[in-house]
């Protein structure tokens, strides 16, 4: 073996390289000319991008964002490029256009999406020349929720944007770049909403969050399941409803659909469905030291043992694909998802679908509906009086009740609009209309209901009762540890 | 004689446009971010001080501990199973096979395929239901071990951080681009000493890609250090914050309108990064004499 | 071209150890082939399905082949305007980032001066910052300066991240040519830009592409950011279109695949292209001599 001879290799062969590279450099010495040219040419391209590029940012350097202080100084304001929007500063007088920025989630592939965007546009039709809502689309929640964190932090709050928790409103109100809406909607609009929707939307007092699309959620059951499995009416109370779980467990399909991935969202739901049964309608203001909360967790953890093996660390895809393929019989969703399973559950789903109120439990707080405000319509506080007046006309026209009508008829949405129900085209929907109105109590979900924080640690909580690692009690401790 | 080669005024003009960008687009946002790592702050109303309280906080969260370990381990296994890997691949793809080509492209795609489609794919195939891992062990009759991979808490921090181990094309196209700088004659006079391909392989090409190997090695642990899209969108940490790690954690603060804590936890992240990189770098650097 | 890489194919003889190499050899081909291909076959084929036979079973073949779904994801996400958009973006960004970070290593690599290892790891060390915890600062940076809604806000924006990044690549490269070489340049009275441009530019080529591949990735597949600084359809970049079809409770998954398919097209053209520049500066320069 000449191993140890190959190791010194590396060492030797430099030289020979350097030679090699040498005559390169020899061969191309005749264009000395050129090289002078190149370096110069070289030079002033590398200060081309220097000095450009310090001239486009040079003030965002200087002024360090220490503090989000007002808006933009003398300095920069030659620099605005046209393509942002307006300078929030003094529009001159009437006849002049005025524009409203609007990240809108309503786009895309929202089912809400087509009727909303008409909306939009019949509202800049009906306002031309005088106002106009500039739209930009937003389809994933997630980055749109970081964007309007962001925004507001700043002090750039868009001038209409939607929240979908009390618990960021109530923060982004103590801002104050937000709108104060009250007398507006305790005014011109005062008949629109449905009955104490503005009252519940108040902070200290104050309308920052006007109530538009709400979440009214009814159990479903795939009937011919529970047929299958020999059910012949829907259980009244969760004793029943266990008893029901046995029985199809037993015919081979799973009797609900869990998850804890994401927001754990149906499972979520669920546990506000038992949080109803045991704590009645005040079981939030009671506060997590209430034993509701711990007598709900079991009742959601007992329910772990009637699902899916996928359910831990499942998300709402997931969820869906069990339920809309007739795997699994029991859901809970927003009344939103009953076009989704018409599109894509599997043939005859819609048709079989039962829709119930919540349970009892002991006997008692039996027949709740589920139901909170999805999405609260916020205005940015606006210095200029004209532009007030655009967002007050645009928020009267997209509460019209005519205009909801629609929008819940081609969505599946519902609202915090009172619109004549009997014009609702879907069966179901209207069937869930009337069952909440008929619901002795509503309460909202856990996670409208709660600080953000404790609804973010709701998924790892719930997934550390599912696997044992804590009790019931231990669940809602992690719970109060998030506050 | 070195300073004669020197010029000054060519390194700081050189230095200058990176600098700047460094700068403005680095330093200041982490000195912000330092600063505001001292205060109690929501992200929306006023910040009051809290001096080292937001430090405390995430030393005494058992999340922050776990999640640093997850992290740990990730830049480990990068670093000794992901490395290793795609220098064998990048040696043997440098040999030109038959349609080197085309794999050396097809290694890489993974780097190009959006995380979401790659993410999608694994939580299917780890998926107890419908998965292809429970369906594959069915098949080959050691069904009784099928379970639900991302669901269980003593397999899903492995599953999630497996699969992308063996996606090798980053590296590996760092290293064949350092082979591929490396000079024929070096292979030739090997050759002449009758060295086989093994032996020039691991005293001619090993040696003299050990600047792209310590790139790719630092980097391996670096992006374990930071690693983050992988399991949000597999587990989000779960199951009960067993696959979390810092990024994540720091994301979960944000959303809990923690800033405080965020930025306390982005300080953290960047001083392990930094420890981490300085000593993989005195590691390589002492090896040189 | 080629001739060179078969020249030692004479020494090969067909031995049972050969056999079993070669074997070993293919099996590690075939199966890092097979592994990386699937994300992107299942890909295919699941952007072909309908949203109903996905949520059946994610793994099925379609029962009818949807090509809708591209000409959804095409008309409705308006991906050809957003296209031009990322390639801009990403093009500019790419150019900057790389002349910056080349300047920067040459700079950094190649002389001696004071406070260089510090600057070196103070590049590094940007590196382990997490970006997401940036968007207050970047926002304030960008919306201080104007440069809101505006593709050059991302240009700018993508040319630093990605520096850390690209001068931790470039300097391994630079790094690992001997210094004789310039040397010799030096004596033949080639200055310090000259050096640069004839000698280290051309020399670190292949480093270059690497660095110059990852950056472009980088701002390919940028998507928190240009969410956040992007608001009119105008400056709308792909990563965006992708995820048109996701709303606050559902996707649209096939279409968001078929998005995504069409999304890393471009990028696979351009890394073949990328890669093939490699090869032609290996032959014309270190073979030909």
């Amino acid at each position: 073996m000449n191993c140890s001879m190959l190791y010194d290799f590396p060492k030797i062969l430099p030289i020979k390289l350097k030679h090699l590279i040498k005559r390169k450099i020899k061969k191309k010495e005749s264009e000395k000319g050129r090289y002078c040219f190149m370096k110069k040419r070289f030079l002033a391209l590398a200060l081309t991008v220097v000095l450009g590029i310090t001239s486009l940012t040079g003030c965002g350097a200087k002024e360090e964002p220490a503090d989000s202080s007002a808006k933009s100084d003398v300095g920069t304001e030659e620099k605005e490029t046209p393509a942002d929007t307006p300078a929030g500063t003094e529009q001159t007088g009437s006849g002049e256009m005025v524009t409203l920025n609007f990240p809108n989630i309503w786009v895309g592939t929202d089912s809400k999406a087509e009727v909303f965007g008409k909306m939009i546009t019949g509202f800049n039709e009906q306002y031309k020349g005088q106002y106009e809502v500039k739209v930009e689309e937003q389809t994933d929640y997630d980055a749109y929720r970081d964007k309007i964190r962001t925004l507001i932090s700043t002090g750039d709050a868009p001038d209409i944007f939607t929240v979908d928790s009390m618990a960021d409103l109530t923060l982004f109100a103590e801002s104050g770049k937000i709108m104060d809406t009250t007398s507006y909607v305790e005014g011109n609009l005062a008949d629109r909403f449905v009955e104490s929707a503005i009252d519940n939307a108040k902070i200290d007092g104050v309308c920052y969050g006007v109530p538009y699309e709400m979440a009214v959620v009814p159990f479903m059951y795939n009937q011919k399941l529970l047929d299958a499995a020999g059910i012949t009416e829907l259980p009244a109370s969760f004793e029943d409803f266990f008893d029901d779980c046995e029985k199809l467990k037993a015919s081979g399909v799973f009797p609900t659909t869990q998850m804890t991935n994401d927001n754990a969202w149906t499972s979520m739901l669920w546990y506000s469905y038992a949080l109803a049964a045991c704590g009645g309608v005040d079981v939030y203001e009671k506060g997590l030291d209430d034993e509701a909360f711990v007598k709900a967790a079991e009742i959601l953890k007992k329910m772990f043992d009637y699902t899916s093996s996928d359910a831990v660390g499942a998300d709402a895809s997931v969820v869906n694909g069990h339920f809309f393929n007739e795997r699994a019989a029991i859901y809970t969703n927003g009344s939103w998802i009953l076009g989704r399973i018409k599109t894509e559950g599997a043939e005859g789903l819609y048709d079989n679908l039962s829709i119930s109120p919540g349970l009892s439990v002991d006997g008692k707080n039996g027949g709740a509906y589920v139901n909170s405000v999805l999405a609260y319509i916020v205005l940015g506080k606006q210095d200029d009086p004209n532009k007030q007046a655009a967002a007050e006309a645009f928020l009267e026209y997209i509460t019209d009740p005519d205009r909801v009508l629609e929008l819940s008829n081609s969505s599946g949405a519902m609202f915090a609009i009172s619109y004549d129900a009997s014009k609702i085209t879907d069966p179901l929907m209207s069937e869930i209309m009337d069952q909440s109105k008929a619901a002795p109590f509503m309460i909202p979900y856990f996670n409208a209901a709660m600080p953000t924080a404790v609804a973010n640690a709701f998924p790892s909580a719930l997934e550390s009762l599912v696997l044992g690692d804590v009790d019931a009690q231990g669940f809602v401790d992690m719970l109060k540890s998030a506050q | 004689m070195k300073h004669k080669r020197q010029n000054t005024v060519g390194i700081v003009l050189f230095l200058l446009p990176a600098l700047f960008l460094f700068i403005v687009f680095f330093v200041f946002p982490i000195f912000f971010v330092g600063i505001m790592s001292l205060f109690d702050w929501n992200g929306i109303t006023d910040a009051g001080f809290a001096g080292l309280q937001n430090y405390a906080k995430i030393f005494s969260d058992k999340v922050f501990w776990r999640s640093l370990r997850n992290n740990v381990i990730w830049a480990l296994s990068a670093c000794f199973i992901q490395v290793p890997l795609a220098l064998l691949m990048a040696l043997i793809l440098s040999k030109k096979p038959k349609f080197w080509k085309f794999f050396r492209t097809v290694y890489f795609l993974p780097q190009v395929i959006s995380g979401i489609a790659i993410a999608t794919l694994w939580s299917a195939v780890y998926n107890s239901e419908f998965g292809l891992l429970n369906g594959i062990l069915r098949a080959v009759g050691l069904g009784d071990q099928a379970k639900n991979w991302l669901g269980n808490p003593s397999t899903a921090f492995i599953c999630v951080l497996i699969y992308g181990l063996f996606y090798i094309g980053y590296y590996m196209v760092i290293m064949m681009a350092g082979i591929t700088g490396i000079d024929q004659t070096y292979y030739e006079a090997a050759r002449i000493d009758g060295a086989n391909v093994f032996q020039t392989d691991i005293h001619i090409t090993i040696p003299l890609i050990k600047y792209s190997l310590s790139t790719c090695v630092t980097l391996a642990a670096v992006f374990g250090l930071r690693t983050f899209e992988q399991v949000y969108l597999l587990t989000n940490g779960g199951p009960a914050n067993r696959t979390s790690v810092l990024v994540l954690y720091l994301y979960n603060q944000m959303r809990n309108n923690n800033y405080g804590g965020a930025n306390a936890s982005s300080v953290m992240l960047i001083l392990t990064g930094a420890l981490v990189i300085v000593c993989i770098r005195k590691m390589f650097s002492s090896r040189d004499e | 071209m080629v001739k060179t890489a078969k020249k030692n194919k004479i020494h090969e003889q067909l031995t049972p150890k050969t056999v079993v190499i070669k074997i070993a050899k293919w099996f590690l081909i075939l199966f890092f082939g097979i592994y990386t291909l699937f994300p992107l076959v299942w890909l295919f084929v699941t952007s072909l399905k309908t949203n109903a036979e996905y949520f059946d079973n994610p793994f099925s073949l379609p029962a009818v082949i949807q090509f809708q779904n591209y000409v959804n994801a095409f008309s409705q996400a308006n991906l050809g305007r957003m296209i031009i958009n990322s390639i801009t973006v990403s093009v500019i960004a790419t150019f900057i980032n790389i002349m910056a970070a080349a300047m920067a290593s040459y700079a950094i690599s190649r002389f001696q001066f004071k406070g260089k290892e510090a600057i070196f790891a103070m590049f590094s060390a940007g590196v382990m910052v997490p970006l997401n915890a940036l968007m207050v600062p970047y926002f304030t940076i960008f919306s201080r300066a104007g440069l809101l809604d505006s593709l050059n806000s991302l240009r700018i924006l993508y040319a630093a991240i990605g520096l850390p990044m690209s001068v931790f690549i470039v300097r391994g490269f630079m790094d690992s040519f001997p210094r004789e070489i310039e040397e010799a340049a030096y004596v033949d009275g080639c200055g310090f830009y000259g050096r640069f441009l004839r000698i280290v530019l051309p020399l670190t080529k292949t480093g270059l592409v690497t660095a110059a591949t990852f950056q472009f990735l980088t701002c390919w597949n940028e998507f928190v950011y240009a969410n956040l600084l992007t608001s009119s359809p105008a400056t709308k970049t792909i990563q965006i279109g992708i995820r048109y079809f996701t709303n606050q409770f559902t996707t649209d998954y096939v279409s968001m695949y078929a998005a995504i398919v069409i999304a890393i097209i471009p990028s696979i053209i351009g890394y073949m292209l990328f890669q093939e520049q490699i090869i032609s500066g290996l032959t014309s320069g270190a073979v030909k001599g």
